[in-house]
């Protein structure tokens, strides 16, 4: 089985989970599978033709990927929201005297704030690792 | 993330949303004789799973398991002339951390108040790179053999390695040289004043860069109540102001070091927040501007995921 790796929306889609396990020989078959296994997913990942969404990007394990790519067990799949460089939705990070703030929205246009962490702490500096994804504050 | 009473710690998350662990090690030593005041940057480095932090006081820390433990890069802390090394305004930090793309050795540093420090050993040995810094605020015959070099943000042109911008505390710089070396493009280019915190370099075109002026040392806020971002796109020959849709009248705002972000796009999108709680953008490099957030705590960094 491959793991899927999942963030925010898909993971609450997903009923919580940021890491599942799906059967399948290619990330498509994987992907098509972690959709029929948690049905709020279906139309996230793929449109209706069953094309991946053009915002849409897939990493298998270390790499960028296609649907088509043949998958191992144990092979990680991220899917991930383009959120950056032009992309149609902008994620921002904003540091403040009281905590961070992860604000959403249309690029250079009004956003909205999808969380707070570390309330009443200051946030001096947070940024996002682009070769990982990973987040440091 | 620093708490008020139990002072500074560094997390990290795959998902901002989600939880945050503890990284561990951002921590002086029993016999260094410092404490961790203020995590001022993290920078991924160009090694795979690499990472920079620096803090409060100037250090420099290193992280080779993607930030989950850190370690104090000793070379730097024992640079013999550390003795000589002056404090800023808001403490002696560490908070540029400028990498060379493609190349883990290459990487300068900027310290308030104590210049630019550059490496091409991945951290073994240091040299200064202030040739051209000014020090306005010491007296003439002090400066030759001074540290005090208040750097306030460094900014590389990665498409152009050898290109540095740098804001100082009064003055504005250039360095074609890999920061060996300096030249003012804050005099008498147009800009209303040549103090300020906040930096971009467009990632896309070493000739273009962008600051947010404040008054001066004395009044930290946008001169005149004119809220406006400066561009140059002839490498500092010349700024002009930006500024519409952002606030003409009245407004008296703040920016601080690590409030101006930049999301590699092109156009260029430009985000900064202020310490009124503002954060404004543009899709657009600048020409025009929006409200993205407003009400929020004093904003005291942004950056784009």
């Amino acid at each position: 089985m491959a793991i899927v790796q999942l963030r925010s929306p898909l993971r609450e889609l997903a009923g919580g989970s940021g890491e599942v396990e799906v059967d399948g020989r290619t990330v498509g078959e994987v992907v098509r599978g972690l959709a029929e296994a948690n049905p709020r997913l279906r139309g996230w990942v793929l449109d209706e033709s069953g094309r991946l969404r053009r915002h849409v990007s897939l990493f298998l394990n270390d790499a960028s990927t296609g649907l088509d790519a043949s998958v191992s067990p144990k092979d990680k799949i991220f899917i991930l929201g383009a959120i950056s460089g032009g992309a149609a939705e902008t994620e921002l990070l904003v540091g403040t005297r009281k905590g961070l703030f992860v604000l959403r929205g249309a690029r250079g246009g009004p956003m909205s704030e999808v969380a707070r962490k570390f309330s009443g702490q200051t946030c001096e500096y947070a940024i996002r690792d682009p070769r990982s994804g990973t987040y440091y504050a | 993330m620093t708490h008020g009473q139990f002072g500074p710690h560094l997390y990290f998350a795959d998902d901002p949303i989600g939880d945050w662990q503890e990284a561990t090690g951002l921590a002086f030593g029993e016999s260094d004789g410092a404490t961790v005041e203020r995590i001022w940057s993290i920078q991924p480095a160009e090694r795979e799973g690499m990472l920079w932090a620096g803090v409060a006081p100037a250090a420099l820390f290193r992280s080779s398991d993607a930030g989950r433990s850190w370690s104090l890069v000793r070379s730097l802390w024992e640079e013999p002339s550390r003795p000589k090394w002056s404090l800023g305004a808001g403490g002696q930090c560490l908070h540029s951390i400028v990498t060379w793309p493609g190349d883990p050795a290459r990487l300068a540093i900027g310290i308030s108040a104590a210049g630019v420090w550059l490496t091409d050993d991945e951290g073994e040995t240091w040299r200064r790179g202030v040739q051209g810094l000014v020090s306005r605020y010491l007296p003439d015959e002090a400066r030759a053999e001074s540290y005090d070099q208040c750097v306030h943000n460094v900014h590389r042109s990665p498409t152009q390695p050898e290109t540095l911008y740098l804001q100082f505390h009064g003055g504005v710089y250039r360095s074609d040289d890999a920061g060996e070396s300096w030249n003012d493009i804050g005099t008498d280019t147009g800009l209303p004043s040549d103090f300020g915190f906040p930096l971009v370099a467009d990632p896309n075109d070493p000739d273009r860069a962008f600051v947010i002026p404040l008054e001066g040392d004395f009044d930290r806020v946008t001169p005149g109540g004119a809220l406006r971002v400066y561009e140059t796109s002839d490498r500092g020959v010349s700024w002009r102001p930006l500024s519409e849709g952002l606030p003409q009248k009245d407004a008296y705002l703040t920016i601080l070091r690590q409030a101006f972000a930049h999301d590699g796009g092109n156009p260029l999108g430009l985000y900064f927040g202020a310490e009124s709680g503002d954060v404004f953008g543009s899709a657009d490099g600048g020409a025009s501007w929006n409200v993205i957030a407003d009400h929020l705590p004093p904003v005291v960094s942004v950056r784009v995921a």
